[in-house]
């Protein structure tokens, strides 16, 4: 073991020690006086002690030398000594040695102790030191993921396309929404924070809301229930609302996520509207064809009773009864071609103007209106159309006609077209002043096949042609009447063929 | 059977339907007196003796209507409930003749309180049996009464 500094300053003392005892039993040697190792066995136990396995053996030695030569007569000699003297010389180097050697191995062991313990401190410093590491590393990514997955959250409630508003649930009061959310009611963000929906007045009807807070109140969430609400506009809108309890921050929040289904539901009840109006035709045709079916096997049952009986005139009869009904049938299917056409568009659309198209209408039906004698006047002002010139034209054309036959006894009969308005807010009129339509049969005389008079040409396709042409444009139709004798106008709108819409909308 | 013959309005756009109906009852020799009209307002003429037949003579009050649905200007189904909701003519058996098997035209039919559908047959052999139950039941067998 190499001395350290330390050691050397303790070496030194534990050598000087034999000299300071020496000096002291030499100044009270009257004293100590005959006991020779009085003061040098403490002295060489100290000096162990202090100084260790070497210190104690040098200092044994010049305790021994320094006894000799003071203290054992004769004085002042190493020489001449008594024999027994010198046996004790012998027992105090022994006991000397003893305790340099003791001593050392209880130094040793102590060190050892200290340096274990010094050890375990350091091994544990170092283990403290590794487990605050990991911590602050798990820390840190906890905080990593904390950040990464609150950012995740902004973002989708920044950039949803669903509108988010969160509210307090104690008193309601909105506390943040995104810009979907801002964009569907139509509200600034400063006008809504802080505030209830019911205080934007978001809800249509109480009922609904109530029932709504009802359903978050038991099962603490909704989902996807349908309500009508309101923008600040006040326009009223159909969303489909899910909302549920959140905590942030240990407080209860309300989620609500909201999208807009009003173009949906509208178009849900244009193909129920649409559905409906099918089946109808549907049933409307099959019924009317199965008429005439009825006729034909009917009569031809009879037919052959009749043949068998030689009836002539019956035989006729039936075969007249068979061919009508046939004729008929045929008829009913050119008109069902003919309006099924209508729907698909054969002609680009083009500007023309209601005057043109009067004119036009008026050359088609002129043989019939000369027949009849009636005056037709058409209104001055002029109406640009964007459309099937084609097919607009068959409404005038159409009405001319329809107004033509049921004249009646008239004696100046009189036909007047016109349009008043402007834009897609026209409405066209023709009035006539014939038989006229009694109330209860204004609508029905649009359906095909109808017909208010059984005697009158044709197959009722006409008025239905006309609606189906006014519809596909957008418009609508009706009749006015005060009732038999009493004249009718006929008035419709075309905002399809408006020509305020330039890019080719016109007859869809 | 009663004394006096019962007389039935037919209600029938179609002439050929009404030709054939009219055959039937010709040839199973019911001699009742047949009235046929050919639309929904000719028909409400009829009963409240409207128009060209203000004439009770030309109009009698018929015993049975025999009623198609589908009729120019009035519809039959607004006859039979102008019929049925009148206190002096709703007690006359209305008889709906269509060639429509429809379930909702039925249900209106019934809902309007008509006595009884039936859908014209295709073929003439069942179109005869048909009439000829029809003729039996409600001229031979039904009891109407009188006032």
């Amino acid at each position: 073991m190499v001395p350290r500094k330390n050691q050397i300053n303790r070496i030194l003392p534990a050598l000087l020690l034999p000299f300071v005892a020496c000096w002291l039993q030499w100044q009270f040697w009257p004293i100590f006086k005959p006991f020779v190792w009085f003061l040098f066995y403490p002295t060489v136990f100290f000096s162990s002690r202090l100084g260790g396995k070497s210190a104690g053996i040098a200092s044994t030695v010049i305790s021994a030398l320094l006894v000799v030569y003071f203290f054992m007569p004769p004085q002042f000699s190493f020489a001449g000594k008594p024999v027994n003297n010198l046996y004790s010389v012998m027992v105090f180097l022994f006991m000397g040695i003893l305790f340099s050697y003791t001593h050392d191995r209880l130094e040793r062991a102590n060190r050892r102790t200290v340096e274990a313990q010094e050890d375990a401190r350091i091994a544990n410093e170092q283990l403290q030191e590794a487990r605050i590491g990991r911590l602050q590393a798990e820390q840190k990514l906890t905080k990593d993921h904390l950040h990464i997955s609150e950012e995740r959250y902004r973002s989708i409630f920044n950039h949803s396309p669903i509108a988010i508003g969160i509210g307090r649930r104690d008193d309601g009061r909105l506390v943040e929404v995104n810009d979907a959310w801002l964009q569907l009611y139509g509200f600034e963000r400063d006008e809504v924070l802080g505030r209830t929906t019911s205080e934007l007045d978001l809800y249509v009807s109480a009922v609904e809301r109530d029932e709504i807070v009802a359903a978050i109140d038991g099962r603490g969430h909704i989902l996807n229930r349908e309500v009508k609400q309101r923008r600040k506009s006040g326009d009223v809108i159909d969303v489909q609302y899910s909302a549920e309890i959140i905590q942030l921050g240990g407080e209860p929040f309300l989620q609500v996520m909201v999208t807009d289904i009003t173009e949906r539901k509208s178009a849900e009840q244009a193909v129920r509207e649409k559905n409906a109006e099918m089946e109808r035709f549907i049933y409307m045709i099959s019924h009317d064809l199965k008429s005439p079916l009825v006729t034909v096997k009917t009569f031809l049952g009879y037919l052959e009773q009749d043949m068998a009986g030689s009836d002539a005139a019956r035989v006729t009869k039936d075969l007249d009864y068979m061919r009508g009904a046939a004729d008929r049938m045929e008829r009913m299917l050119d008109d069902l071609l003919e309006l099924s056409r209508v729907g698909r568009r054969v002609n680009p659309p083009q500007a023309c103007t209601f005057q043109e198209l009067v004119q036009s209408a008026r050359n088609m039906v002129a043989g019939r209106i000369a027949e009849s004698g009636v005056e037709v006047r058409v209104g001055e002002n002029d109406v640009p159309l964007y459309g099937d010139s084609s097919r607009l034209l068959e409404i005038w054309q159409n009405l001319l006609e329809n107004a033509c036959k049921f004249m009646g006894d008239q004696a100046h009969p009189m036909i007047e077209i016109g349009a008043e308005g402007c834009g897609r807010e026209t409405v066209f009129f023709v009035r006539d002043n014939g038989i006229g339509i009694e109330p209860r049969c204004q609508e029905k005389i649009f359906g095909l096949f109808e017909k208010l008079d059984r005697q009158s040409e044709g197959t009722g396709l006409g008025l239905a042609l006309v609606r189906r042409i006014v519809e596909l444009n957008g418009g609508t139709i009706r009749v006015e009447s005060q009732g038999a004798g009493q004249g009718s106008c006929f008035r419709f709108t075309l905002p399809g063929a408006a020509h305020t819409i330039v890019n080719g909308g016109g007859a869809t | 059977m009663k004394g006096e013959p019962v007389t039935i309005l037919l209600v029938e756009d179609d002439p050929a339907h009404a030709e054939i109906v009219q055959r039937n009852f010709e040839d199973f020799r019911l001699a009742n007196r047949m009235y046929h009209v050919s639309d929904g307002q000719e028909a409400l003429d009829f009963l409240f003796r409207k128009g060209e037949f203000s004439d009770p003579e030309r109009s009698p009050r018929p015993g049975l209507i025999l009623l198609d649905l589908r009729l120019p200007r009035v519809e039959g189904l607004d006859v039979l409930k102008i019929v049925k909701s009148d206190s002096d003519l709703c007690r006359i058996p209305v008889v709906v003749l269509t060639t429509s098997s429809a379930e909702a035209d039925m249900v209106k039919a019934y809902n309007s309180h008509a006595n009884s559908y039936l859908v014209k047959p295709v073929d003439l052999p069942q179109f005869v049996d048909m009439m000829k139950t029809l003729g039996y039941y409600w001229l031979t067998w039904n009891e109407f009464p009188f006032h």
